[in-house]
C-alpha cells in the first residue's frame, strides 16, 4: 500500500511505495539528507507537524522533552506513516548559494528574445532565464540532479546506465528535471513560452551524453573515451518537454574523456584560450578537471580526487550544509571553527577540511608525511568534532590527484608553474576553500596572486553560448543535424574543441611517481619545487 | 652478533634507509655464521611493521612504496643465496592483475611488492586484463593464488566472472582467489565467491601466505 506525506516549507506532497524509507522518498523528490542519515550525528532533525509518531530511545536521547513536544524528531529514525506532514527548511544547503547561480548579466543583444542557460552538474541543476535584449538574468532555479538517486558518484551512474532500462531511466530523469525547471523559470517569470527560442546545456560527458540520449558504456571503462562528445542540438518536442513547443536546445561538446561541455564552458567565462599568456583553469571536484594553455595551445586532463573535497569518505564529514564546519582559522595558536547556520557543530565539509588540515600543520600537530603526531592520534575541532588519521590521508589522496596532475599537464607544455598568469577556479569548492589554506596544504602550488576564484564558469559559459547560436545556425544546423548527428558544429566552439589536446593521466608513466611524491605536505608555507622527469 | 646484524638490517629497512639496508644485506651474505634465509626472515619482520604502521596510519604511500622497493631490492640480491629448501619452503605463486576496464595501478603494484618481498613468485598481468587472460595464466602456471584488484564501480562485473570461469574449471581447489582495490568489499567477495577480500596489501599478503602450506 503506498502512502502520502507533506513537506514544508515546499508543500508538496510526496508518495511513498510500499516499504519505501523516508530517505529514498526525499531522494527521489530532489531533498537530500543533509547528512550520512545512520543516526550518529543528529543532522537530520525534523518537525513532525502532523502526524504521532512516539520518539524512539535515540531521539529521546539527542531532543530535550521541550523539543519532542513540539515534534522535533530524526529524520532517519522516522518511520514513514500516511498523512504524516514534516517541516525540513533547516536542512539549508548552502549548494544553492549564490556562487552556483550568479545572476551577472551577458552583453545586450538586440533580439527580443528569452533564453535559458542550465548547468547540469552531477550533483546540482541550476537554469536561468536570461533577456537577450538586456542580457539580465530574469530567474534563476536549482535543484539536486534527480539521477543522485541511482548512484551518488557518477561512475556508479555509468554503471547503472549499462543496461537498457538503467540507461532509459537516467536519460528521462535528467530530461523531465531540465524541463521542469524549464517550466518553472517561464512560469515564475510570467513570460510567453513562445518567446523562448533557445536553452544551452553543459555537463560533464556523462551528462551531456546522458541527456543527449547517448550511450554512456564507452566512459566506463579503458581507455574512456568517446567519440560522441559533439556539439548536439535537439527539439523540446523530442524531448518530451511539455509547454515549449518551439525550444531548441544545444548541448555544449565535451573536450575529451571525461574533460566536458562545463568545462568549454569554463574556456568561454575565463577566455583562456584568447590569451597570450598561459593560464590555467581548474575545477576541483570529485572528479578534478583541469585545462593549461593559451591562445596557441591548450592541454586538458581529468583527474579523480574522489570525495573527500565534498566531505565524503571523511569521519565526519557531510555537506557543505547547515551545522558543517565551513571554515578554521588559527587565532592566538587556537582553532577557531565557523559553523553554517545557528547550530552547534556536527561535522565538517570541504573547504573546513582543508583549512583545519593547515591549520593542524601550522601547529605540527600535523607532520609533513600526514601523520598526526598528537598522542590521541586526533585532530579536535569542536567538543564533537574531529578529524582522524584517515580523514587526513584520504585528503592527501585527492590532493595530491589534482596537484599531480597539474604539474604534468605543466611539464607536458613545458611551462613552468611560475609562468602560469591565472590559475582560475571554478566550481562551488574551489570558490569556498581558503586560498591559502589549499596552498598550505599543497593543493594548488601557486601564489596567491595568481589564484582567482571565478565562480561558476560553467553556467557563466552557458549563458555566454546563448549569444553564440545565430538562428541562420539553427536553420542550417537542424538540417545536418539530421544527416548526421555528430556533424553539428559552431565556428566559435570549434575553435576551442579542435585545439584542445586531451591528455589522459592513466596513460603517463610519469604520473604515479609524481602522484605519491604529491601525496606529502609541504614543509612550510613555502611551496616547494618538485620537478618530474617526463 | 647474528641477532645484532638482524636487528641492524630491519632497523634499516625502517629507517627507509635504502643504502644501509644493502649494506646490511651484503654483511649477511659475506658472514660465514649467518645465513641468506636468517635475512630474509628480518626483512619479513620488518615488512610486518611496515604494514602495522600503515594500517594504523602512521604510515602512507610514500612510507609503504619506499619500503616495498627497498625490501625488494634486498630480496633481489638474497634470493639467488637462498638454498634449494629455503626456497621451495616460501615459494608459491600468484598471478595478479587489474581487471578488464580499470587501468589503476599503484595499489596492485604495492601488492606485487609485498607479496614478492615475502617470498611469492609474482607473475603481474598489468592492467585491464580480461577474465580469459586470467583464465589462461591460471592454466599455465597452476599458481597458488590469483590476486585481482579493481577501483571503478564498472569494472567489477569482470572481477566476479573471473571467478566464474575459474569455478567451471573446478581449479578452485588448486588455486585461491583474493580481490582488493577501492571498488571491492568482503561482502562482494561473499557475493561473487571469492576466497578472499583485503583492505590493504599488507593484509592480502598475510593472508595468501596463510594459503602456503
Ligand atoms: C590515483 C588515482 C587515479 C590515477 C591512477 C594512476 C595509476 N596509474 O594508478 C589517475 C589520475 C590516472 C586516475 C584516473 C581515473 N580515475 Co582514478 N583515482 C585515483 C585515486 C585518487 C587514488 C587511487 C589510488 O591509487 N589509491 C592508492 C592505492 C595504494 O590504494 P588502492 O588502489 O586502494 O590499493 C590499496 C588496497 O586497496 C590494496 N589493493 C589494491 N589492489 C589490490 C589487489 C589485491 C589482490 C590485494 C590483495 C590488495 C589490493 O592494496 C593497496 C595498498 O594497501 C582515487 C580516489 C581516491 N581518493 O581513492 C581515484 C578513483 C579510484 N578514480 C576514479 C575514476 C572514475 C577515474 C577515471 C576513470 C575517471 C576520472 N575521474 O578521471 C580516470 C581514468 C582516466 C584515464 N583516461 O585514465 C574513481 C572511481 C569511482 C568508482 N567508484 O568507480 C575514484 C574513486 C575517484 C572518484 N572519482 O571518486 N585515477
Amino acid at each position: 500500500m503506498s502512502l502520502r506525506i507533506g513537506i514544508e516549507p515546499q508543500s508538496r506532497w510526496l508518495t511513498l511505495a510500499a516499504g519505501e524509507s523516508l530517505r529514498d522518498a526525499l531522494f527521489r523528490a530532489g531533498i537530500e539528507f543533509p547528512c550520512g542519515g545512520k543516526s550518529l550525528c543528529g543532522g537530520c532533525q525534523v518537525q513532525l507537524l502532523a502526524g504521532e509518531i512516539e520518539p524512539d530511545t535515540a531521539e529521546k536521547e539527542y531532543f530535550s522533552a521541550e523539543d519532542i513536544a513540539s515534534g522535533w524528531r530524526l529524520a532517519c529514525r522516522l518511520k514513514p506513516q500516511n498523512g504524516m506532514r514534516l517541516r525540513i527548511e533547516q536542512w539549508q544547503h548552502r549548494a544553492a548559494a549564490p556562487i552556483l547561480s550568479d545572476t551577472q548579466s551577458i552583453e545586450p543583444g538586440c533580439e527580443e528574445t528569452y533564453r535559458i542557460a542550465i548547468d547540469l552538474g552531477t550533483t546540482t541543476v541550476v537554469a536561468q532565464l536570461l533577456n537577450m535584449a538586456t542580457g539580465e538574468v530574469l530567474s534563476v532555479v536549482s535543484r539536486l540532479n534527480p539521477q543522485a538517486a541511482y548512484g551518488a558518484d557518477l561512475m556508479s551512474r555509468i554503471d547503472y546506465a549499462r543496461n537498457d532500462e538503467g540507461f532509459a531511466q537516467l536519460v528521462n530523469t535528467v530530461r523531465d528535471c531540465a524541463g521542469a525547471m524549464i517550466s518553472e523559470l517561464i512560469h515564475s517569470s510570467g513570460i510567453d513560452s513562445a518567446l523562448v527560442d533557445r536553452a544551452i546545456l553543459v555537463g560533464n560527458t556523462a551528462m551531456h551524453h546522458l541527456f543527449s540520449g547517448i550511450d554512456v558504456a564507452p566512459l566506463a571503462s579503458v581507455p574512456f573515451s568517446t567519440i560522441h562528445g559533439g556539439l548536439r542540438r535537439l527539439e523540446s518536442a523530442e524531448l518530451g518537454w511539455k509547454g515549449v513547443d518551439e525550444l531548441a536546445v544545444w548541448v555544449l561538446p565535451c573536450l575529451g574523456g571525461f574533460v566536458g561541455g562545463d568545462v568549454l564552458a569554463g574556456l568561454l567565462a575565463t577566455q583562456l584560450h584568447r590569451e597570450r599568456e598561459t593560464s590555467l583553469l581548474v575545477d576541483l571536484g570529485t572528479n578534478g578537471e583541469i585545462v593549461l594553455g593559451n591562445r596557441q595551445q591548450l592541454i586538458c586532463a581529468s583527474t579523480a580526487a574522489g570525495p573527500a573535497f565534498e566531505g565524503g569518505g571523511i569521519l565526519m564529514g557531510m555537506q557543505a550544509a547547515a551545522g558543517a564546519i565551513d571554515a578554521v582559522e588559527l587565532k592566538d595558536g587556537e582553532l577557531c571553527c565557523h559553523v553554517i547556520g545557528q547550530q552547534s557543530a556536527r561535522g565538517i565539509c570541504g573547504s573546513g577540511l582543508v583549512d583545519a588540515v593547515a591549520c593542524g600543520l601550522e601547529l605540527g600537530w600535523i607532520d609533513p608525511s600526514g601523520r598526526i603526531t598528537r598522542e590521541d592520534k586526533r585532530i579536535p575541532l569542536t567538543s564533537d568534532v574531529y578529524l582522524s588519521q584517515q580523514d587526513i590521508r584520504q585528503l592527501q589522496l585527492a590532493k595530491a590527484a589534482i596537484a599531480a596532475g597539474i604539474e604534468l599537464l605543466c611539464a607536458q607544455m613545458a611551462v613552468s608553474k611560475e609562468a602560469v598568469i591565472n590559475v582560475f577556479l571554478a566550481g562551488a569548492f574551489g570558490n569556498y576553500v581558503d586560498v591559502s589554506s589549499a596552498m598550505r596544504i599543497g593543493l594548488l602550488e601557486f601564489t596567491q596572486h595568481q589564484i582567482k576564484p571565478v565562480g561558476n564558469t560553467a553556467l557563466q559559459g552557458a549563458r555566454l553560448a546563448l549569444g553564440l547560436a545565430s538562428d541562420v545556425y539553427d536553420e542550417q544546423l537542424r538540417e545536418e543535424a539530421a544527416d548526421d548527428t555528430d556533424k553539428v558544429q559552431l565556428p566559435e566552439l570549434t575553435a576551442i574543441t579542435e585545439k584542445v589536446v586531451h591528455f589522459s593521466l592513466g596513460e603517463s608513466q610519469a604520473f604515479q611517481s609524481l602522484f605519491i611524491e604529491k601525496t606529502k605536505f609541504p614543509e612550510s608555507s613555502a611551496t616547494p619545487e618538485y620537478q618530474p622527469e617526463v | 652478533m647474528a641477532h645484532d646484524l638482524k636487528e641492524k638490517l630491519k632497523e634499516a629497512l625502517l629507517d627507509l634507509n635504502n643504502d644501509a639496508t644493502l649494506d646490511y644485506v651484503q654483511q649477511f651474505l659475506a658472514a660465514d655464521e649467518m645465513t641468506a634465509k636468517q635475512a630474509v626472515d628480518s626483512i619479513a619482520e620488518a615488512l610486518e611493521i611496515v604494514g602495522r604502521r600503515f594500517q594504523e596510519g602512521d604510515w602512507f604511500l610514500g612510507e609503504l612504496v619506499y619500503a616495498g622497493t627497498i625490501a625488494k631490492e634486498a630480496m633481489d640480491v638474497l634470493t639467488p643465496a637462498l638454498t634449494a629448501d629455503d626456497a621451495r619452503a616460501n615459494c608459491g605463486t600468484v598471478v595478479v592483475g587489474t581487471i578488464e576496464g580499470d587501468m589503476h595501478d599503484l595499489g596492485k603494484s604495492i601488492f606485487i611488492n609485498y607479496a614478492r618481498s615475502a617470498g611469492f613468485d609474482v607473475i603481474d598481468l598489468g592492467v585491464d586484463v580480461p577474465a580469459e587472460t586470467f583464465l589462461e595464466a591460471v592454466n599455465e602456471h597452476e599458481p597458488l593464488a590469483v590476486g585481482m584488484c579493481c577501483l571503478l564501480t564498472p569494472a567489477a562485473g569482470g572481477v566476479g566472472r573471473v571467478v566464474e570461469l575459474i569455478t567451471e574449471r573446478d581449479l578452485r581447489a588448486r588455486t585461491k582467489i583474493i580481490i582488493g582495490g577501492a571498488a571491492m568489499t568482503q561482502a562482494f567477495a561473499d557475493e561473487i565467491g571469492a576466497d578472499a577480500y583485503a583492505p590493504d596489501a599488507v593484509t592480502g599478503t598475510d593472508i595468501i601466505r596463510g594459503w602456503v602450506g
